[in-house]
């Protein structure tokens, strides 16, 4: 009962951040294939994280903590890895309408062509940074300094900066 | 295009998904959480058994050298095979010790601690390989203790001379035989082919992979 109760406040989460778990799945696995895999794993990662979460970190910290150490480590992770999943058929997050994923698309190509220039870490910063998260999350998501973090994000802000002047 | 241009872009994304992005309900109550096993789970189990061993094999190994403490030709082979085992459950018990942080963690802990310790674990185990070749040249030690142990044979005796000698000629031919793939396994780029194609089973790749990976979460956590 009280499990089922677990499961359901879960899946209410899930259901809240899913765009979180979307948006990181999207920036580590290119394969469509690969990425229902991936966000499996990080629900499933989630889930067992779950009764472990620290109230004194906010929940999207702990969210994007599962959420990209398990992508880091699926990208690192070599072909073994697939037969240690449950196969699944469908979907797990979908678009609700064909055009709405379409309109993303070229859009989000260009987006993810920035991100994906960068290594696995800076990437993560990268995301967290887009995500309007503060300094402070970022250097708690990632486990350096504050000032560490702002340094980091201001190297990469000047690096994209002279990339855009070549677009 | 500005820096601001795309984080407004990925805002505009941000609310596209809040609107068009849903989630497989069905599928998501469907899955079985509770079957989802521990990744490391496997060599977890395997490497308390490769322990369970090596710690029979120390206190037998142990005793034995005690007890022929004062006939060294014994004693010494016993030693050194010991201290070879000893090593291998020191090497063990890191990574075991490495498994249980990771998962009492369960990819909760932040981002470069914890892929720093993936990585230094999967330096471990390519290690924990690469040093057991050291006991190849060895192999006479084990002879003359098997030989002793289980025919009741003194590979000493005299009647056993060029026996032995030619065992211990064959072991220290085989130091250069171990010594090179140990070398090519510590090099970035693995030349000849044929060296490399053999190589490649013993995860000389995963091995620089990790390192690499090791260096670029060390150089990310350096401030400044």
């Amino acid at each position: 009962m009280r499990q089922q109760a677990q499961k359901d406040q879960f899946i209410y989460l899930i259901r809240q951040n899913k765009k979180l778990i979307f948006k990181v799945c999207n920036a580590y696995c290119h394969d469509p294939e690969d990425r229902k895999d991936l966000v499996q794993e990080v629900i499933i990662q989630l889930w067992r994280s779950f009764d472990k979460y620290n109230s004194k970190y906010k929940l999207s910290t702990w969210m994007y903590r599962i959420a990209l150490n398990t992508a880091i480590s699926h990208y690192r992770a070599d072909r073994k890895r697939k037969s240690a999943t449950i196969p699944i058929d469908d979907n797990l997050m979908d678009f609700a309408d064909e055009n709405d994923s379409k309109e993303l698309d070229s859009k989000v190509i260009l987006l993810y062509n920035f991100i994906n220039q960068f290594d696995e870490l800076n990437k993560a910063l990268m995301i967290l940074y887009l995500d309007n998260n503060s300094y402070k999350d970022i250097a708690e998501v990632l486990g350096i300094t504050e000032t560490n973090a702002a340094t980091k994000i201001g190297r990469l802000k000047q690096q994209l900066k002279q990339q855009f002047e070549n677009v | 295009m500005e820096l601001q241009e795309l984080k407004e872009m990925w805002s505009e994304y941000d609310k596209k998904l809040d609107k068009s992005l849903q989630l497989n309900m069905q599928m998501l109550r469907k899955m079985n959480f509770d079957k989802a096993g521990f990744k490391l789970k496997m060599l977890f189990i395997y490497k308390i058994a490769e322990m369970t061993i090596f710690m029979y094999l120390i206190s037998w190994f142990s005793t034995y050298a005690f007890k022929y403490f004062t006939t060294p030709r014994f004693g010494i082979p016993a030693l050194v095979i010991d201290l070879f085992v000893l090593l291998g459950f020191v090497s063990d018990l890191r990574q075991i010790s490495i498994i249980i942080q990771v998962q009492m963690e369960n990819y909760n802990d932040a981002i470069a601690p914890l892929q720093k310790k993936l990585e230094t674990l999967k330096v471990g185990i390519v290690n924990h390989v690469k040093y057991s070749y050291f006991v190849i040249p060895f192999y006479p030690l084990m002879m003359i203790l098997g030989g002793k142990i289980f025919y009741n044979v003194d590979f000493f005796d005299p009647q056993f001379k060029n026996y032995l000698v030619t065992n211990v000629i064959i072991g220290l031919a085989l130091i250069p035989v171990v010594i090179l793939p140990f070398w090519q396994l510590s090099k970035k780029e693995i030349t000849p082919g044929i060296v490399k194609n053999f190589l490649q089973c013993t995860g000389w790749r995963s091995i620089n992979s990790a390192k690499d990976f090791l260096s670029e979460i060390e150089k990310f956590e350096q401030e400044g």
